[in-house]
């Protein structure tokens, strides 16, 4: 009996099955069963350190909606998030357009402005703290003495300053992946196209809204689909810089989740808030999407 | 003919301080971190005193850092469980990556999206079973289980990433070498890998700054200062009542310093990786 021989179609589809198999297992037991486990959590009722208890349906979604502290954290939630998202893109699409340009020393200050992507954000809140610091933070000493101002400012400590200190930091934070993400694309701009507008005499201006911006496009969409989600469900900036407060002012989703999970003891209604999470970041990223592919048509 | 000239000056001049001013603002936090670690307690806390410079240099808050906190600890715990899991995400993801874009079999595009989908998940949503799942495995408050948890987005974040890196790679040149006889398996290791070495230093990398950085699962997952990463231990440093601010700053100086340093020498590779995370 001869041994039947697997066509080369076969064989490629084998081999390519044997080479992701290790990473469909890993993944599988490491992200997609506590992906499927989170889910569920929030349909019982778990309170005290145990993951068992009984179901209950939507009462967990009930009980976290209901409650007004989570109307207020979604609230900023979408402040720190569309805050800091549109700092980034601005600062980042400056920041790239100047990086663009041919000038000595153009590596180094590439190198230094990404700086602050690198660093842990837990080192981010800690200089941004001692920078900040009421009484010895060089920035209060700095308006004291250079420009006269008479009262120290409370960045963290006053109510309607906080979010705004924070949305700062956080642009501070991230808008070097903007940066790198813009000049990628710049770099890659056939140079032709700013010939024809030369010899136009067309106005830096019209070159960027004519050129510059059009060949961002595509660009310009993936960062502000990967930037939003990733601040709309940050954590550790947020929770360590403020920790939510003065009050509530800069109470946020993520850190509503935390504090259920691991102060309330209710993991019942932690895990429901990170659905919540969940389901309205994909609902916003799926209307983004279509609205982008529309105009794309229309076009 | 002058009136254009000296338009051209001015948006030089414009130009120049505006990349000065942003480089100023990224790297001005981190160099004040710096000063302000050398600085004698006294002057850290007077108003009277130059803003900037040390008075006098001292190394008194590194010598409280490393003698007085379990600031080493987290230092090894950091480097382990970052070293590990990349030892276990870099030859996984390449292999798979590999597979995803040189071969056809079914369910390949599935997969791939998956891939992204998974990267994609927010740890907000994970931290709590991934904390249920290693309490039941007997995990939580280890090295391993962190190791564990930096694996489910590690993991699918180096399989995208190498994938754009793989596409590169022309099959035209795989091909030759098997027709000259090699293997499937030695044309991978021989004739692709050697092309993707930017890749997979770029990957590795951000794979490694990550880990270093990551805060909200070694906060769920560690419970004792035995296992804590730097993250976590520097975070209950600005926790206390009276906060050691010359103690602190060194140890943000000494917890960034290294990716300071890994990130100077491979910054070429970097951004090759970026531009390619970006296209894929």
């Amino acid at each position: 009996m001869t041994r039947k021989r697997l066509t080369r179609k076969q064989r490629e589809a084998l081999y390519g099955i044997l080479l992701v198999l290790p990473s469909v297992v890993v993944i599988g037991v490491t992200a997609a069963y506590p992906l499927v486990k989170g889910i569920s959590f929030s349909f019982y009722k778990l309170a005290g350190f145990t993951y068992e208890g009984p179901f209950v349906g939507f009462a967990n979604y009930a009980r976290v909606i209901g409650n007004s502290l989570f109307m207020e954290s979604f609230r900023n939630n979408l402040v720190w998030a569309l805050g800091t998202l549109a700092g980034q893109i601005l600062v980042g699409l400056v920041t790239a357009l100047l990086l663009n340009r041919r000038f000595r020393g153009r590596s180094v200050a590439q190198g230094m402005i990404l700086f602050p992507y690198i660093i842990p954000g837990i080192v981010a809140v800690i200089v941004w703290r001692w920078l900040l610091h009421d009484q010895y933070g060089v920035i209060n000493l700095v308006l004291k003495r250079w420009i006269g101002l008479e009262e120290s400012i409370h960045w963290f400590a006053t109510p309607n300053l906080a979010m705004t200190s924070l949305i700062l930091v956080g642009i501070w934070k991230f808008f070097p992946f903007v940066t790198i993400c813009f000049l990628a694309r710049l770099q890659i701009v056939p140079p032709e196209l700013y010939d024809a507008a030369k010899v136009d005499g067309a106005s830096l201006w019209k070159e960027f809204w004519h050129i510059t911006l059009p060949q961002l496009r595509e660009v310009f969409f993936v960062v502000v689909l990967l930037r939003g989600i990733f601040m709309y469900i940050k954590f550790d900036i947020p929770w360590l810089l403020t920790g939510g407060g003065p009050g509530t002012s800069t109470y946020t989703l993520p850190i509503m989740s935390y504090v259920e999970a691991f102060q309330q003891m209710q993991r019942g209604a932690s895990a429901a808030i990170a659905c919540v999470l969940f389901v309205t970041l994909v609902g916003v990223a799926l209307i983004y999407f279509l609205a982008f592919e529309r105009r794309e048509a229309v076009e | 003919m002058r009136s254009y000239r000296t338009r051209k000056g001015v948006r030089k001049t414009l130009m120049w301080a505006g990349v000065v001013f942003f480089v100023i603002v990224s790297i001005f936090p981190l160099v004040e971190a710096l000063l302000s670690s050398l600085k004698p307690p006294s002057q850290l806390f007077s108003r009277s005193s130059s803003i900037f410079l040390p008075s006098s240099v001292t190394l008194l808050h590194y010598r409280e850092l490393l003698g007085g906190t379990r600031f080493l600890t987290y230092y090894f715990n950091t480097t382990v469980v970052t070293f590990a899991t990349l030892a276990l995400v870099i030859p996984i993801s390449a292999l798979a990556a590999y597979g995803l874009t040189r071969f056809e079999f079914p369910g390949r595009d599935l997969y791939r999206r998956l891939i992204l989908f998974t990267y994609m998940l927010p740890p907000i949503l994970l931290f709590l079973p991934l904390h249920a799942v290693l309490t039941r495995l007997g995990l939580v408050n280890s090295r391993a289980g962190l190791i564990f948890a930096y694996t489910s987005f590690c993991l699918p974040f180096a399989m995208w990433l190498l994938r754009a890196f793989f596409v590169g790679v022309p099959v035209s040149i795989e091909e030759a070498a098997m027709v000259d006889g090699a293997t499937r398996l030695s044309a991978f290791f021989r004739i692709v890998l050697p092309q993707v070495v930017s890749g997979v230093v770029a990957v590795s990398v951000f794979v490694c700054v990550v880990c270093w950085n990551e805060y909200l699962y070694a906060l769920v997952l560690t419970s004792s200062a035995e296992m804590k990463t730097l993250p976590v231990g520097l975070a209950t440093f600005i926790r206390m009542y009276t906060i050691d601010w010359g103690m602190v700053m060194a140890s943000v100086v000494l917890t960034s310093a290294p990716l300071v340093v890994l990130y100077v020498f491979v910054q070429r590779h970097l951004l090759k990786g970026f531009a390619g995370a970006v296209k894929g």
